[in-house]
């Protein structure tokens, strides 16, 4: 299976980053979407069809809760694999990104651990929100 | 929380993140940062704080140059820098936090902001010397605040 993958950060110098850990982490990656946002994030997952978001929360007009928060409660999108990609340390609002079935990778990350996080999507093993 | 695990966290951050090479605690500022990003945050408790992040040339430029994955003698542009530093400073703040305060707390940080470069200041100053160049960090919020430090990490009771 060929991932279609959407980056969604803010910076884009961290979605180029992120991009290139993807294609030197051994996924089967089919198109490659970025957004800036929670907002721009949504339009692309309107427009076409996305299996994996790798996602960022700090961001301005949507942040990632928020974003993922939209995803869950659309019936189209809420199945869509999510991977948070994030400086994030607190424990309560990992256990809530996680609640809502998104894997979590700490910045800066190594592509071995995005790999483990997608693997561990696909094996169902995260949170419960889907 | 002592400057050396603050260094640790700041070290961990610039070879993970840009590939640096740290060296060890930085004596002082250069004679000019190149950059400075301030981040600031909102945590428990109503408290806030910010935390800046300098770069002088060599690590500025060290540090777009390879989250853009330029090849040597490829300069990056000015905007390459500051997005790059930007990037570092938001990395940064989000791992320098739960070394200061702990993980069972939220942080929310603003995006982070470029300011006009001076010497740094602070009630904690930490730099670290690299083999490109030098990161400070000035960290600045109410964690001297019985308030907040109560907020931030409960006293339990002793059994």
């Amino acid at each position: 299976m060929a991932f279609s993958i959407l980056v969604v950060d803010d910076n884009r110098l961290m979605r180029g980053m992120v991009t290139r850990a993807v294609t030197m982490s051994g996924l089967a990656v089919g198109t490659l979407v970025e957004a800036g946002d929670g907002v721009q994030a949504l339009a692309a997952m309107r427009r076409e069809w996305i299996d994996l978001v790798l996602l960022d929360i700090n961001m301005p007009v949507m942040d990632g809760e928020q974003f993922l928060t939209r995803v869950r409660a659309d019936p189209v999108l809420s199945k869509t694999l999510v991977v948070v990609v994030s400086t994030e340390s607190s424990q309560p609002r990992i256990a809530r990104l996680k609640a809502m079935g998104a894997a979590f990778i700490h910045k800066p990350f190594r592509p071995e651990e995005l790999v483990a996080a997608v693997n561990e999507l696909m094996a169902g093993k995260v949170g419960g929100g889907t | 929380m002592s400057d050396s695990a603050c260094l640790a966290a700041i070290a961990a951050v610039a070879e993970n993140l840009a590939f640096l090479m740290p060296i060890g605690p930085g004596e002082s500022d250069p004679e000019s940062w190149r950059v400075q990003i301030q981040v600031p945050w909102v945590g428990p408790d109503g408290s806030r704080g910010r935390i800046i992040v300098a770069l002088d040339q060599g690590a500025a430029e060290a540090t777009a140059a390879n989250l853009l994955g330029l090849l040597p003698g490829e300069p990056p542009t000015s905007q390459d820098v500051e997005d790059a530093c930007s990037e570092m400073a938001n990395v940064l703040a989000g791992n320098l936090l739960p070394v200061l305060y702990g993980l069972d707390h939220e942080f929310h940080l603003n995006p982070p902001e470029p300011t006009a470069a001076e010497p740094l200041h602070g009630p904690r100053v930490v730099r670290l010397a690299l083999v490109e160049g030098l990161i400070g960090v000035s960290i600045h919020g109410e964690a001297d605040n019985s308030r907040i430090l109560k907020a931030v990490r409960p006293v339990r009771p002793r059994a």
